[in-house]
């Protein structure tokens, strides 16, 4: 199977604690041990999308239970995808008027946990219905390897798209030849193998495709990409393809925008939810809440998706729990976001120079400017909200947590 | 009023063919009569002036007029590492898949495996392309400027373009081939051979701006959004100069999100265009435009610097006589500047009030003077040590970087050159110390052969001699080094005696030595001898040094003249900007105040200190002694409970490293007490 499982969020904790239960002292010495790459590992431990046949073998190996710990999220069934989803209008409207388009180009960008892949899906969804195909593809399923080498990259990429569609394996080191160049050899299997398969069109998905922009082969992965888009435009058979991209920041980095599909196509940016929005989500949930309640909570979180909804989550699962009670806990260790906050902790910390400017922007009152790089990634981990050229921190929650750690 | 549904604007990309927003051009017939007759043409020119929208509608032109076309772009072959064998095969696929060609192309390629990459192409063209096809062709090529990114040469390629043209005496198939290639370079970028480039033998066809008698199609996407939609477009125009995409952009915005809430058309544009492009351009610039030709500028470090000269002389001037030089045709070629009855003027007002003298100002006092080693440094991974900059030039470049903001990589190039000097001369100290040995003991082994026998006097005339011209040769480069270096070591080590002497030395040695001078003054600042101190702080001062300021300001606030200490201040704040420096500015200057408010009890003062303080902890919040200062003024303000605060800080934080924040410290533990009590 082509699926990926993640870690529930929270049973991070547990995997952690079962990495050193089983006497391995770093990611590394599992990965050692299993066979597999640093980074599958440490996707694995961060809740990040891992190959299904590699979860249930790094479970194993912890003594854990792969169906407990796994997150049902991004394999939601069809109903859960319809049931739990919020609209935000026009966006869905434009998404499904765009997709319809011969050889179009969306992108779909927002910090993380904004909500992009649930809106993807649904687009996927929505294309299945119109008796389009559909290849979801992941870039942080990709390992660094893969990454370094365009060659590679390409060849996993099209194996990738074969798995999803049901299409045969061989037939793409059948295309493959050396004598010609990777992207060469790239265009031909997804024209001569995939496109002429495929008698509507193909919805073809990228999902964190701002992973590559940190390799060298992004620029030419890129251009490749947007030479099929521009290709769709006078080629018959090429405009059967759509691209969906997903991604958090087109950070600061100088590709020649020509060349890139990051200024061109549909650009849809998601915001955060509007105090209708809240209401509507508590409703699908099942949860009776009223302005008052929902005031409180985005007063402290803002109207961030992820945040919003698992506090609305939580109070669904437990009777006894009051909204004040999760609120005066949230941003301490013994809240309901311990986990997110500390994941957003350890990022900072482990790049010094988003925890300076992180600190900064606590400190200071009003908005303050940050150098472009800095702004884009934490803008990309929702850490920060824009303000023209300056960034401000996101919301209360953030600043609290944040502010404490850093400033000891 | 209803609006064209169906109808947009687009700006980024190239536009379908049969997109209702394209503006037809002179450009577009002239292109599509050329090509259809045959004529080699190109369009070179500057970023998103609707050369991709032009070459997709005029191919869909030569369609309709039964002309076999092929969009060629050369992006989506690449430029990773490719062998020529690799690219031209990459090329002949694209040919392949644009013409349907039946043909096993891997297969024909491995039968003529003898031939060079650029013969195979050359005779696909004969034997495939030509005969497969019996119409005329057309062969497109978009982004040709990418070429120069390919890590062999490929003058073989634009050759064989000529060629083909050539061949037509000879061979009356090549009359129904067509080359048009589009990109953002000058012929002579891409090929200088005189002899086998097709620039000579090809037409240019130039792609101006809009004008208003081409925009009606633009109009119709204002009806219903406008009560005058001609007035509207004229006004855009009048803004954006004609530029392709400013002008699809802010129709859109205007159908898309505007309201008119102004007088005029004139008014509305004016604030639209000012809000949504120009103000906050940075973050605003979605898709990329402005933004794309500031990097083209400035991208190139070693021509940014002119570029950036000759627009400004541009800007100050308001259009100069154009002479077709090369850097006048680069500035051309960013798209900022145009060519307009033998003048080169900006293109339009949008560029004018973005990229305006301020900018050009600030964009060129971020130039680095030392790009050229830096780039080679961070292309050498870092590694290559003989890229590092050393003595003069490290020092101009540690000046230059007061007042700027630097990326990482900057910091650390310049961290690792000041180490590497560092480890640089603590080796030619070793030497030194070495040769001073040697010395020693050839002095000694003179006077022991003196003392031994007579008639070793020859012997011993030798080794004098020998010892003579090493002392001699030590002599001269010891000086300055040995004793200014040993002063500052035995500082650190808090040999004060020692280091004093070393210091003097130093300064009779050579009385223009301001690290010295600096460094003494420290030394006697540490003896408390503060006299002694101002005397080398202000020597040091009055020979350029610009850490010395801030010493000698302090100075003359312990001694509560602030006046002095202020006026010393001002001169370096500006010029102040690695962090510690501008740190202690700033400091010092909340400390100046503090000491003026003490004196003359003006709550300007009082303010003033506030908040240089604050903007010290700006720039480093851990400093404590800031705390320090601040508690004070706070203190000054009766708010003592908040001060306490700051005294915490102060307290907590502070490493003593001079007479005054031994002092502060003290009132700090006094304070904390009390409150304890």
């Amino acid at each position: 199977m082509g699926r990926s499982l993640k870690v529930d969020p929270d049973c991070i904790n547990r995997v952690k604690a079962a990495l050193h239960r089983n006497g391995f002292p770093s990611q590394q010495a599992l990965a050692i041990d299993l066979g597999f790459s640093r980074s599958t590992v440490a996707n694995f431990c961060n809740g990040k999308p891992v190959d299904y046949l590699n979860f249930v073998e790094a479970s194993d190996k912890l003594g854990l239970n792969w169906q407990e710990i796994a997150l049902k999220s991004d394999s939601e069934t069809t109903d859960a995808i319809v049931s739990n989803y919020v609209e935000r209008p026009p966006i869905e409207t434009i998404c499904s008027e765009v997709i319809l388009r011969p050889g179009s180009l969306i992108r779909i960008k927002a910090p993380k946990k904004w909500g992009k892949t649930l809106l993807k899906n649904r687009l996927l969804q929505f294309s299945t219905k119109q008796n389009y195909r559909t290849a979801n593809l992941n870039l942080l399923e990709a390992e660094d390897d893969t990454l370094n080498d365009l060659d590679r990259f390409l060849r996993w990429f099209c194996i990738r798209i074969a798995k999803e569609l049901h299409l045969p394996k061989d037939g793409v080191t059948e295309i493959w030849d050396e004598d010609d160049p990777s992207t060469t050899n790239c265009t031909m299997y997804l024209e001569e193998v995939v496109l002429e398969s495929i008698s509507t069109a193909l919805v073809l998905s990228i999902d964190d495709i701002d992973r590559v922009l940190t390799y060298p082969i992004a620029s030419n992965f890129l251009a490749l990409l947007r030479s099929w888009h521009e290709r769709a435009r006078v080629n018959k058979l090429w405009k059967k393809l759509r691209l969906v991209i997903v991604y958090s920041t087109d950070a600061y980095i100088p590709l020649d925008i020509n060349r890139s599909p990051f200024n061109v196509g549909e650009p849809i940016e998601l915001p955060e939810f509007t105090v209708k929005q809240v209401l509507e989500l508590a409703k699908k949930r099942q949860v009776e809440w009223d302005l008052d309640s929902v005031e409180k909570l985005m007063q402290r979180v803002g109207g961030h998706p992820y945040l919003v909804d698992r506090a609305i989550c939580h109070l669904k699962d437990r009777a006894g729990e009051t909204l004040e009670n999760v609120l005066e806990l949230a941003a301490t260790e013994a809240g309901i976001y311990r986990n997110h906050l500390r994941d957003l902790w350890l990022t900072l910390q482990e790049h010094s120079e988003l925890a300076e400017a992180t600190k900064a922007a606590i400190a200071a009152t009003e908005s303050i400017r940050l150098e472009p790089n800095i702004t884009y990634k934490l803008y990309s981990l929702g850490v920060v909200k824009l303000d023209g050229n300056n960034v401000v921190i996101r919301c209360p929650l953030y600043r609290d947590y944040l502010g404490d750690r850093l400033n000891n | 009023m209803s609006y064209n549904i169906g109808y947009h604007y687009q700006a980024g990309g190239s536009l379908p063919a049969d997109a209702p927003s394209y503006v037809v051009r002179e450009a577009d017939d002239e292109l599509f009569d050329g090509l259809l007759a045959g004529e080699f043409c190109y369009v070179l020119n500057s970023r998103q002036m609707g050369k991709s929208s032009l070459r997709v509608r005029t191919m869909k032109r030569l369609q309709d007029a039964g002309v076999a076309c092929s969009s060629i772009d050369l992006t989506g072959i690449g430029s990773q590492q490719l062998t020529p064998k690799q690219w031209y095969r990459g090329l002949i696929q694209e040919l392949v898949s644009c013409f349907e060609l039946n043909i096993n192309r891997r297969q024909w390629l491995k039968e003529r495996d003898d031939l060079t990459p650029v013969q195979q192409f050359g005779e696909f063209i004969r034997d495939v392309l030509l005969v497969e096809v019996d119409r005329h062709i057309v062969l497109l090529v978009d982004e040709i400027d990418s070429l120069i990114n390919l890590d062999f040469p490929t003058d073989d390629f634009f050759a064989l373009i000529r060629n083909c043209y050539n061949k037509r005496a000879e061979n009356p198939a090549y009359h129904r081939l067509t080359f048009a290639l589009f990109g953002v370079a000058t012929p002579p970028d891409l090929i200088q051979d005189k002899h086998r480039t097709p620039f000579n033998i090809g037409r240019a066809i130039e792609l101006p701006g809009f004008k208003m008698h081409e925009v009606e199609v633009l109009e119709t996407g204002l009806v219903g959004k406008a009560d005058n939609p001609q007035a509207v477009l004229r006004e855009i125009l009048s803004w954006t100069g004609g530029q392709p995409f400013l002008t699809q952009k802010i129709c859109k915005i205007w159908v898309e999100e505007w309201t008119i809430a102004a007088e005029t058309e004139t008014e509305a544009i004016e604030t639209l265009v000012r809000s949504r492009i120009i103000e906050n351009w940075e973050s605003q610039d979605e898709p990329e435009h402005l933004r794309t030709i500031r990097d083209r500028v400035l991208r190139n470090e070693k021509r940014a610097g002119r570029l950036l000269g000759l627009h400004q002389k541009v800007l100050e001037e308001e259009g100069i006589d154009s002479k077709n030089t090369p850097i006048e045709i680069w500035l051309r070629l960013t798209g900022l500047v145009y060519k307009t009855k033998g003048k080169i003027e900006v293109y339009n007002r949008v560029y004018e009030r973005v990229f305006d003298k301020n900018w050009v100002r600030h964009e060129l006092s971020e130039l680095r003077p030392y790009s050229e080693s830096f780039n080679a440094w961070v292309n050498s991974g870092h590694q290559d040590k003989s890229r590092l900059l050393q003595g003069k030039a490290l020092q101009n470049a540690l000046l230059w970087t007061q007042d700027k903001s630097l990326s990482d990589l900057d910091y650390r190039f310049l961290n690792a050159s000041q180490d590497l000097e560092k480890v640089e001369i603590a080796r030619q100290l070793k030497l030194q110390e070495e040769e001073s040995r040697i010395l020693a003991e050839a002095h000694h082994a003179l006077l022991d052969a003196r003392q031994k026998a007579r008639t070793k006097i020859r012997i011993a005339t030798v080794i004098l001699s020998f010892s003579v011209f090493v002392g001699g040769m030590i002599f001269y480069s010891w000086p300055t080094v040995h004793y200014g270096e040993s002063c500052v070591v035995k500082l650190v080590a808090n040999q004060l005696a020692s280091a004093r002497e070393d210091c003097l030395y130093a300064i009779k040695l050579n009385p223009k030595n301001k690290e010295a001078h600096y460094t003494l003054g420290q030394v006697y600042e540490r003896l408390r001898n503060f006299e002694k101190a101002e005397r080398h702080y202000k020597e040091a001062v009055n020979l350029g040094f610009l850490a010395a300021y801030s010493e000698l300001a302090r100075i003359y606030l312990l001694k509560d003249d602030c006046d002095r200490a202020l006026d010393l201040l001002r001169q370096v704040q500006q010029a102040a900007t690695l962090p510690e420096v501008k740190y202690a500015v700033l400091k010092n200057i909340g400390w100046g105040y503090l000491c003026q408010w003490k004196k003359h009890q003006d709550p300007g003062s009082l303010d003033s200190a506030e908040k240089y303080l604050q903007d010290s902890l700006e720039i480093d919040n851990g400093r404590a002694s800031s705390h320090c200062l601040l508690a004070q003024v706070i203190e000054e303000r009766d708010e003592k409970e908040i001060a306490l605060h700051s005294w915490k800080k102060c307290k907590d934080g502070l490493k003593v490293n001079s007479f005054e924040e031994e002092q502060w410290i003290l009132t700090a533990r006094q304070r904390l007490q009390l409150t304890t009590q």
